[in-house]
């Protein structure tokens, strides 16, 4: 019993170091889920299926209107910013040509939506110009939730939807390529990683179909 | 040493130099984060003696696990764009080498073979992640920098296991594997 006690006194420092090491790694990474400054996100925010953020945009035609009233077909939302030289341009490449796959199919049960993170610098007439340049596709929405907006407090609803944003050291905008699937309903159904194939989302909504 | 130890301290505590070295992923990972360890260690004194060998074995635990935390890839992006954070980062990471420096002393050459080994691992392991994810780990560095780090992590982690295990031969061969290495 004395030995046995001369051991447990032994072996206390280094175990109550594991236990208070083990509980400050679990309670920081939200139980050894989120390691990534993106997981992190994705886990802190509430599970879908939920409602988007209440954002309210102006798109590139010059309509008003609060995302959560996006109704009637499915739409696939991402966010960027026209001066982005990171994924930016690569989602928008992928949006296109998904865009002209739905045009091919003569599908209307799909549409995309671009919102822009950087709102003082991509005004409407801007987001008009580049879908224009797209060759105004019908079923591409590019919208802004305006210059006035406080650009932290919409970066924060987004944050809480699931997506990491945030701005780097000279101010510009730093974000996740994460991409929204929000259903007829106007619920937000999921999320992907990067673009999801035509193929895939035809599986997800599949899925949806009763 | 004291001196030496907070100079260094101090020195990667300028804003101009902590600027610079957070601007890359492997000026941070091979530089700053290893000389602000370092520093610790420099900064000598009588703390070994207050140790026995289990305490210092807790304290070593905590030193190691400080170091793993600020090796989070969320706890790096945080300390990249908070100043805040990263003085805290700073601070810590000075204060495990310290730990380190005192809490190995008491310990036996075995167990101090194997600290140098599992942290070799750990190292080694964080550099794999870095040099083989295709997606960005650390949301502040670009992709490239990343796997350019990991590289590197990934050499210097060869080069630091291959002198430890060279040196811990030669302790084991003249010490044997009870004996301290002060003795």
């Amino acid at each position: 019993m004395g030995q046995l006690s001369t051991y447990a006194k032994a072996a206390f420092p280094g175990l109550a170091a594991l236990v208070l090491l083990w509980g400050g790694i679990h309670w920081w990474t939200l139980g050894y889920r989120s390691f990534t400054s993106y997981s992190y996100v994705v886990e802190s925010a509430a599970p879908m299926p939920k409602a988007p953020p209440s954002i309210l945009l102006t798109d590139q035609l010059g309509a008003t209107w609060l995302l959560p009233s996006l109704r009637g077909k499915y739409y696939l939302m991402t966010f960027g910013y026209l001066s982005c030289g990171g994924t930016c341009p690569i989602t928008m490449g992928e949006f296109y040509q998904i865009s002209e796959q739905l045009k091919a199919q003569g599908r209307t049960d799909l549409a995309l939506l671009t919102i822009t993170l950087a709102p003082k610098w991509d005004p409407a007439d801007s987001l008009h110009r580049v879908w224009q340049h797209y060759g105004a596709p019908e079923d591409w929405i590019l919208a802004t939730p305006g210059e006035g907006v406080d650009r932290e407090a919409y970066w924060e609803q987004l944050r809480h939807m699931g997506m990491w944003v945030d701005q780097d050291r000279q101010g510009y905008p730093v974000h996740d390529n994460r991409t929204f699937l929000i259903n007829p309903q106007g619920v937000l159904l999921r999320s992907f990683v990067g673009t999801p194939s035509l193929d895939v989302l035809d599986q997800v909504l599949l899925a949806e179909t009763p | 040493m004291k001196i030496l130890s907070l100079g260094l301290f101090v020195l990667l505590s300028i804003p101009l130099v902590d600027f610079y070295l957070d601007g890359d992923m492997a000026l941070q990972m091979l530089v700053q984060i290893p000389l602000l360890i370092l520093a610790g260690t420099l900064l000598t004194g009588r703390f070994s003696h207050l140790l026995d060998p289990p305490k210092a074995f807790g304290l070593f635990i905590l030193s190691l696990g400080v170091v793993f935390f600020w090796m989070i890839p969320r706890s790096l992006d945080l300390a990249v764009v908070g100043d805040g954070v990263d003085r805290l980062m700073h601070l810590c990471l000075f204060l495990a080498g310290l730990g380190l420096r005192t809490s190995l002393g008491p310990l036996n050459l075995m167990i101090r073979i194997a600290a140098g080994i599992y942290a070799t691992a750990m190292w080694s392991a964080f550099a794999l992640i870095l040099f083989q994810s295709p997606a960005q780990v650390c949301a502040r560095f670009t992709l490239a920098q990343q796997q350019s780090a990991g590289q590197a992590m990934l050499w210097a982690g060869g080069c630091f296991l291959t002198v430890h295990l060279l040196s811990s031969v030669v302790l084991l061969v003249r010490l044997g594997p009870k004996e301290h290495p002060s003795t």
